[in-house]
């Protein structure tokens, strides 16, 4: 599955760059994140739950930063399961200074796979624009120590 | 042997009779009901609360009970078809031919029996928005919609009688 | 002193109990929540088992770590595919090559090819440990590109599921009888329609999958407590798979909650559950849940037909057609590819087509096995054709009524055969199709829909027909046609008629009844040859390897009960007849021909002062025996076993022709529908289903069954579908998903019934459990007509959002899309 959107920043986009490149600080703005643990060579571990509309599976993703070109595209992939769930994802971030702050423009390519794709086919969409734009959101806040 | 997991203490009527028991918390009342209990007529045909095949009455509601704790019947009244409900209504489903292979049986025979019991005299329409939230794959729903209609009829036609003659 | 159950009605001695409509028997304890299904079965020690299931649509599968699993309190023991890789041979493959080189085994070995392939199987104190274990099993998987469509799936480049074959068609013949290119040229007409679409979809019975399996320690006895509704065609599948004799292998099973063939698929859980129960010393008790039977059971057959093009005469006589067909099986070939010659059962549906070739392929995809649904293979074949007449009368502006009417097999025409040498037995179509309009109130409703449609409000409405047949009794050595090796051959179904110690009457047969009243319908039956009441006459419920009886074929599918499991058992209760009759014309000191039997008594001509009642019969003996003449002793036992044969003769697999089932039941449907032009919803106002299954032993029975493949064809035709995404996902795996067909779905149906006795039966009865799904025919046409032919109605699943699709297209100008007709 294929998704696209935009999400504008209060940010510079050297700043936002700079927040969005780090495996730390993208791995704890992941939704409902339950712990980070970060590789080497811009590899990060994370386990968190996004919610669905019948509640909220753990879930535990190996991460990897794969293109930098900084400061204006990233992509980052993703692959994790679970016994009844596997999931593969390669999101790309191209930045673009606008209006004092930074317009990312956002790809998502998404392979979900297990019985919870069929229970969240209905609202992947709406689900997949709404967990990006909290990730970049939260990568964008004040950081929380 | 199993680690020790949450129980619940429980007390509780069952068709008539009262019980009391330890169950374990994370236990679904129809696998209570059908295990524990050793009661069978209650049945399970998904998981996700959509076919009906598990409905029985809690507090004289219809509850499917795949859809509900062990744990949670503290202190209620459960019936199951074990308890012969609705005798004339079964009747009238094996006069109808609405039975074939029986396993969404005693889901339908309770829906259908509080549908009447709130609704004496329903509409075709009625019956079927009664019985939507029971499966069955066997009969089309064709005979059970006329077992519970020859039901409603008969009483509507008794009333009739007795009017006539007071 | 019988046990019996309660005596029905009394009725007149002269009124047969065959044709009553009598309530049944079984409705006593099913009515009481006392019926037994597998999941209420329970041995002592068992443990319950859950199976490790792939999320994936393909990948290969690099380790297996059970580790985890094991090192929780209260888990038994697991199961790879490793290791019953060693412990078993590949399934037995029905197809040749190169469909026969496929090895699959219980469980997944090196590879899962569609989502929900089993990996591993865990045993833990509870269900829900059970659970908790499965979780904890670590697979590592490498994923591999999917394919989910047919078409692809035949293309050489598509990814690869079997290695062993090294492309996905699995089998791939020609059917051609008569002349279709010397049709196609001379016609007056050619329509060509470019692409039909059977789609997937599932009678999804509401008792899934279960088994409670203990393979004895002691004995080797396997045990198999289950709801499989073909368990020796379970048999024949496990016992070189598991290395065990069949004679060790007993299956039992009394209520099944719905089968419709699905459960005849269930043979390869049960072999993991087998090598389970051996490897833990245990019973082990499984229920599939309903995401697992979604995932992992078994398909209906999915159907992409090409190419379709049809020869028509100027005054409307289709001489014959030509398509490609493409048949999904799935990842694995469970009871596949006999699905590619089983079609052939019904080569010109309910007409009289002379020249007809198909292109038959069938192809392996990331999707769940396909396995005999209601209506197994036939379904497809036949709403091609009835598409087919559809659009010929649409795009020809024939009357669809009369065009049917003109190319029907016509009564006349009884035993007809068709060009592959086929034999429909009898019908009446031109007066069923009457019939059925006249139910429907055709001509008030063509008025109604002539205003609704000129009224511009929104509303359209659409009248459709469809017509099918229900071949039932398959003639076996029809595999030959798929795989010439295959050893099998004609049909049959056994039975036993026993009159036990104290009198008591009884009947075991080799079926497994899932709903279809076999313990009442055979206790009419036996009571008229018995001269009792059917309340006297105990069927044995259910199937039971060591005390039933059985032959190869046993088993409830394909609509046959009524010939052949009702054969069987007449041929039991004429034997025990003979039987009676002779020890009472012994004990009665009179001629055999001299003897009656009614009310349970045994009597001189009816003389109540000069009889013997089943008793005194049995006690003869059984335990009175001195007495008995020894020429008479030799010869009874009131223990008599028949075998029903039908009458078949191994088909020629090189022409591909021959008599492939016994009996044609048909139907006749027809419906009004209403289409919301905003949204594309469509309702049903009006439905008629017409059915002509010969004789009928309990017409109760017959509506009833009529009711629920209506049900099953109506939520097909506008509710359910299985779909698989790009990664091999299956959208439907719940019934939050797969919507079934609810009592607001299936609206009021009118039936009615023509009775045309099959010629070939011991009965005149024809077989008619599974329908024709004449329901998809119909609703399609009902639609089409409402649409008009400026569009196609192509598939079979019409959801309201494809509707409005073809209301776009055209709102858009239409256009024709999908359909030519070529004119001399």
């Amino acid at each position: 599955m294929n998704f696209e959107g935009t999400e504008h920043l209060d940010l510079s986009p050297a700043e936002a760059w700079a927040r969005l490149s780090d495996p730390r600080a993208l791995g704890e703005a992941l939704p409902a994140v339950e712990e980070v643990e970060v590789g080497g060579d811009g590899n990060f571990e994370a386990t968190f739950r996004p919610t669905t509309g019948l509640g909220s599976t753990p879930m535990s993703v190996a991460f990897e930063v794969a293109e930098r070109d900084e400061p204006s595209r990233l992509v980052v992939t993703g692959h994790g399961g679970a016994a009844e769930y596997a999931v593969r994802l390669r999101a790309a971030f191209e930045l673009t200074e606008a209006g004092g702050g930074t317009d990312v423009r956002w790809t998502l390519e998404l392979h979900l796979h297990g019985v919870l794709r069929s229970l969240t086919q209905r609202v992947i969409e709406q689900l997949a624009h709404q967990q990006v734009a909290a990730v970049l959101a939260s990568a964008a806040a004040p950081a929380n120590v | 042997m199993a680690e020790v997991e949450a129980t619940h203490s429980i007390e509780f009527e069952l068709n008539g009779e009262q019980k009391a028991t330890v169950v374990p918390a994370r236990e679904l009342l129809v696998h209570f009901i059908r295990d524990d209990l050793a009661l069978k007529g209650t049945h399970i045909g998904c998981d996700t609360g959509n076919c009906g095949a598990c409905t029985v009455r809690v507090d004289g509601q219809l509850v499917k009970s795949c859809m509900m704790l062990a744990a949670q019947v503290d202190g209620c009244a459960i019936e199951t078809i074990e308890a012969g409900p609705a005798e004339e209504l079964r009747e009238a489903f094996n006069a109808e031919h609405a039975v074939q292979c029986g396993y969404c049986t005693p889901g339908m025979v309770a829906s259908a029996a509080y549908l009447l019991e709130h609704n004496p005299n329903p509409t075709s329409h009625e019956i079927r928005r009664a019985l939507k939230g029971n499966i069955c794959r066997c009969t089309g729903y064709e005979n059970i919609v006329r077992a519970v209609e020859r039901v409603a009829n008969g009483k509507a036609t008794a009333g009739a009688s007795e009017e006539a003659r007071a | 002193m019988s046990s019996q159950t309660e005596t029905t009605a009394p009725k007149t001695t002269t009124q047969p109990w065959t044709g009553q409509d009598l309530p049944r028997k079984e409705d006593k304890r099913l009515l009481a929540g006392q019926g037994q299904f597998v999941d209420d079965v329970w041995m002592h020690r068992q443990g319950y088992a859950h199976f490790v299931r792939s999320p994936y649509g393909h990948a290969r599968v690099v380790s297996v770590d059970v580790g985890p699993a094991l090192a929780m309190p209260g888990v038994y023991t697991a199961l790879t595919g490793a290791e019953v890789a060693e412990m078993c041979d590949p399934f037995f493959q029905i197809a040749p090559e190169p469909g026969g080189k496929i090895e699959e085994y219980p469980l997944a070995v090196d590879k899962v090819r569609y989502q929900g392939d089993a990996v591993a199987l865990v045993l833990a104190e509870t269900r829900e440990l059970a659970r908790d274990a499965a979780e904890r099993v670590v697979v590592s998987y490498e994923p591999l590109d999917v394919v989910v469509d047919a078409v692809e799936a035949a293309d050489p480049t598509s990814p690869v599921l079997h290695e062993e074959i090294g492309h996905n068609v699995a089998w791939q013949g020609e059917y051609s009888y008569g002349d279709i290119d010397w049709a196609l040229e001379n016609a007056d007409h050619v329509v060509k329609v470019d692409r039909l679409h059977f789609h997937r979809f599932s009678s999804t019975p509401l008792e899934t999958f279960g088994a409670v399996v203990n393979w004895d320690p002691g004995t080797d006895m396997i045990e198999i407590r289950s709801n499989n509704q073909m368990p020796i065609f379970g048999t024949m599948m496990l016992s070189p798979t598991l290395r065990a004799g069949a004679d060790q292998m007993s299956w039992y099973s009394q209520d099944i909650g719905g089968g419709f063939g699905i459960k005849i698929a269930s043979y390869p859980q049960v072999g993991a559950l087998a090598l389970l129960s051996r490897k833990a010393g245990r019973p082990v008790k499984w229920s599939e849940t309903r995401s697992e039977h979604m995932l992992s059971s078994g398909h209906g057959s999915e159907r992409t037909f090409l190419d379709l093009e049809a020869a028509v005469q100027a005054d409307g006589t289709i001489l014959g057609f030509r398509v490609r067909a493409f048949d999904d099986a799935g990842a694995y070939l469970h009871y596949e590819p006999l699905g590619a010659v089983i079609w052939a059962q019904v080569l010109t549906s309910c007409y009289r087509f002379k020249h007809v070739t198909v292109d038959y392929t069938e192809t392996l995809t990331n999707k769940c096995p396909t396995c005999p649904n209601r209506g197994y293979s036939r379904l497809q074949h036949m709403w091609m054709i009835e598409r087919l007449v559809d659009t010929v009368a649409q795009q020809l502006d024939f009357d669809p009524v009369e065009l049917r009417k003109k190319n029907y097999v016509q009564p006349e025409d009884y035993p007809y055969e068709t060009p592959n040498k086929c034999v429909y037995d009898s019908g009446d179509l031109p007066q069923e199709l009457d019939l059925a309009l006249e139910k429907l109130g055709y001509e008030e409703w063509r008025k109604k829909q002539a205003e609704v449609n000129a009224a511009d409000n929104g509303k359209r409405i659409g009248i459709g027909i469809g017509s099918t047949l229900d071949s039932g009794t398959n003639n076996f050595g029809q595999a030959q046609i798929v795989n010439p090796e295959l050893p099998f051959s004609g049909n049959g179904e056994a039975a036993i008629a026993k009159l036990d110690v104290y009198g008591e009457l009884a009947v075991y047969l080799g079926t497994t009844p899932q709903g279809q009243s076999h313990e009442t319908t055979t206790a009419q039956v036996v009571a008229d040859i018995l001269g009792c009441d059917p309340g006297m006459v105990r069927v044995y419920a259910g199937f039971n390897k060591e005390q039933s009886t059985y032959v190869g074929f046993s088993g409830t599918y394909a609509s046959q009960f009524a010939v052949t499991g009702i054969g069987a058992a007449i041929g039991a209760a004429e034997k025990l007849r003979g039987e009676i009759v002779a020890l009472a014309a012994f004990a009665l000191q009179c001629e055999e021909s001299e003897i009656e039997l009614a009310n349970g008594v045994a009597s001189y001509q009816g003389d109540e002062e000069r009889a013997i009642p089943m008793i005194g019969i049995a006690n003869l003996c059984y335990s009175n025996v001195a007495a008995l003449p020894d020429e008479l002793a030799d010869r009874v036992s009131l223990n008599c076993r028949y075998v029903y044969r039908p009458p078949f003769e191994p088909p020629d697999p090189v022409t591909k022709t021959g008599s492939l089932t016994l009996t044609y039941a048909n139907q006749i449907h027809a419906a009004v529908v209403e289409i919301d032009e905003e949204t594309g919803k469509v309702e049903i106002l009006d439905y008629v289903a017409m059915d002509d299954c010969g004789s009928r032993i309990n017409p109760g029975v017959v509506e009833g069954q009529v009711h629920g493949a209506t049900a099953h064809g109506i939520g097909a035709a506008l509710h359910e579908s299985l779909d698989y995404d790009e990664d091999g996902n299956l959208l439907q795996a719940t019934f939050w998903d797969y919507h079934p067909a609810t009592a607001l779905d299936v609206p009021r149906l009118k039936t009615g019934h023509v009775e045309s006795p099959s010629p070939f039966s011991k009965n005149g009865a024809k077989g008619m459990g599974e329908g024709g799904g004449a329901p998809l025919g119909t609703i399609g046409s009902a639609i089409q007509d409402a649409l008009g032919k400026e569009v196609l109605v192509n598939d079979t699943h019409n959801t309201a959002e494809r509707v409005y699709e073809l209301l776009e297209q055209l709102r858009n100008g239409g256009g024709k899309r999908g359909v030519e007709v070529t004119s001399r």
